[in-house]
């Protein structure tokens, strides 16, 4: 289990992220929602120990403090890419498979033949779209057993996202763990078993999708509501410009 | 093995609902045999991007209501006879109309002018066809 217990993250008297706790556990998918800006960068680079958090909280794993013993449990990947742009595939993969005792070789040849990508040419010279499919097949052949992604297809196109949602589920082990961020919520929400909502760096809601199902409620809905968009601040703006019509 | 490719998912029930629909529209049509097998649930959580919770919750309901069956390791196959096939397809109807029949009432529509209204379109196709 990754626990996040009580995170905050201050810049000045900024609060960036503001009292965060959660736990995710084996098998979930967990959308990390919200707009741009709401904190869910600084959250995951929190988790992942990017950035350092204020005092009182802490990041646990299976009741452990990351360490460099344990940090290997986490992978990440982000559109702001992770790999070394000099090397190519092939060397990133000996890289990997001596940093990462448990690389998948597997999965991630797997992965490299689904995407098309070349082997033997250096990472700085893919399109953006191939950066971004190399960045997730390293995080998924880390041999991790919780998985972050940040946005990690800014700049593809929607095709390409919804290829690789379906090929994460033909790959991921039922034990697996994968956190997603993302604001494209339409595009995910068959996908996540559970959503945390991020609003002003402060999680607002931590709903379990089967719940929502049963109650009947439509995930989009659901956000509106718990992030107050209800459309009332439409119907006021109109309002305001029909009293100065007038 | 059951396709699940005209399977078009919507936000108006729950997705686990819409399968088990499916498989029963499969059934009740004649586009399923009995014995036939159905996807493992990775492949079809993979073939519709749902997360394999409500692929699993989908099956296990199905498996309940007796018209898949499930052997470890060998997957899941579609089971049912000419009764079961039956009861399937009054079971559909009836939801059908059930869900017909709210909508007429919430526009304030008497049994007389639901009933006039369906021999009005019924003959109407019919005169469509000729």
């Amino acid at each position: 289990m990754l626990e996040i217990c009580n995170i905050s993250k201050y810049y000045g008297f900024t609060a960036a992220v503001r009292s965060v706790s959660f736990s995710a556990k084996g098998g979930e998918i967990i959308g990390l929602l919200g707009e741009n800006g709401a904190g869910k960068t600084t959250l995951i680079k929190i988790i992942i120990g990017f950035l350092p958090y204020e005092k009182n909280g802490a990041v646990l794993l299976d009741g452990a403090p990351i360490r460099q013993e344990n940090r290997a449990r986490i992978a990440y990947a982000s559109s702001e890419h992770t790999f070394f742009g000099g090397l190519t595939p092939k060397e990133h993969l000996e890289f990997y498979k001596a940093v990462y005792p448990k690389f998948d070789q597997e999965r991630f040849s797997l992965l490299m033949e689904f995407f098309g990508l070349p082997m033997n040419k250096a990472v700085r010279h893919f399109s953006l779209g191939m950066k971004n499919q190399f960045e997730v097949t390293l995080a998924l052949s880390q041999g991790a057993d919780y998985i972050l992604m940040d946005e990690p297809f800014s700049g593809s196109d929607i095709f390409g996202r919804e290829d690789f949602y379906k090929l994460m589920l033909a790959i991921l082990r039922p034990d697996e763990t994968v956190i997603l961020s993302t604001h494209l919520i339409e595009e995910v929400r068959y996908l996540l078993t559970r959503v945390l909502v991020i609003q002003k760096g402060e999680l607002i809601a931590d709903k379990d999708l089967s719940e929502l199902e049963e109650e009947g409620i439509e995930l989009t809905e659901w956000l509106k509501k718990v992030t107050g968009r209800t459309g009332s601040r439409a119907a006021e703006l109109i309002r305001k410009i029909e009293e100065g019509d007038s | 093995m059951l396709n699940f490719s005209e399977l078009k998912l919507t936000d108006r029930s729950p997705i686990y609902l819409q399968l088990i629909r499916y498989v029963k529209s499969a059934i009740v049509s004649g586009s399923v045999q009995n014995g036939e097998e159905m996807p493992s649930r990775r492949l079809l959580s993979s073939l519709l991007g749902v997360n394999p919770n409500t692929i699993q919750k989908a099956y296990r309901l199905m498996e309940e209501e007796g018209f898949i069956v499930s052997h470890a390791g060998s997957g899941s196959i579609v089971t049912f006879t000419d009764e079961t096939a039956a009861a399937l397809r009054r079971q559909l109807l009836l939801e059908d109309t059930r869900e017909y029949l709210a909508s007429l009432k919430a526009m304030g529509l008497t049994l007389e002018e639901t009933a006039s209204l369906l021999k009005e379109v019924w003959s109407e196709e019919k005169e469509e066809k000729a």
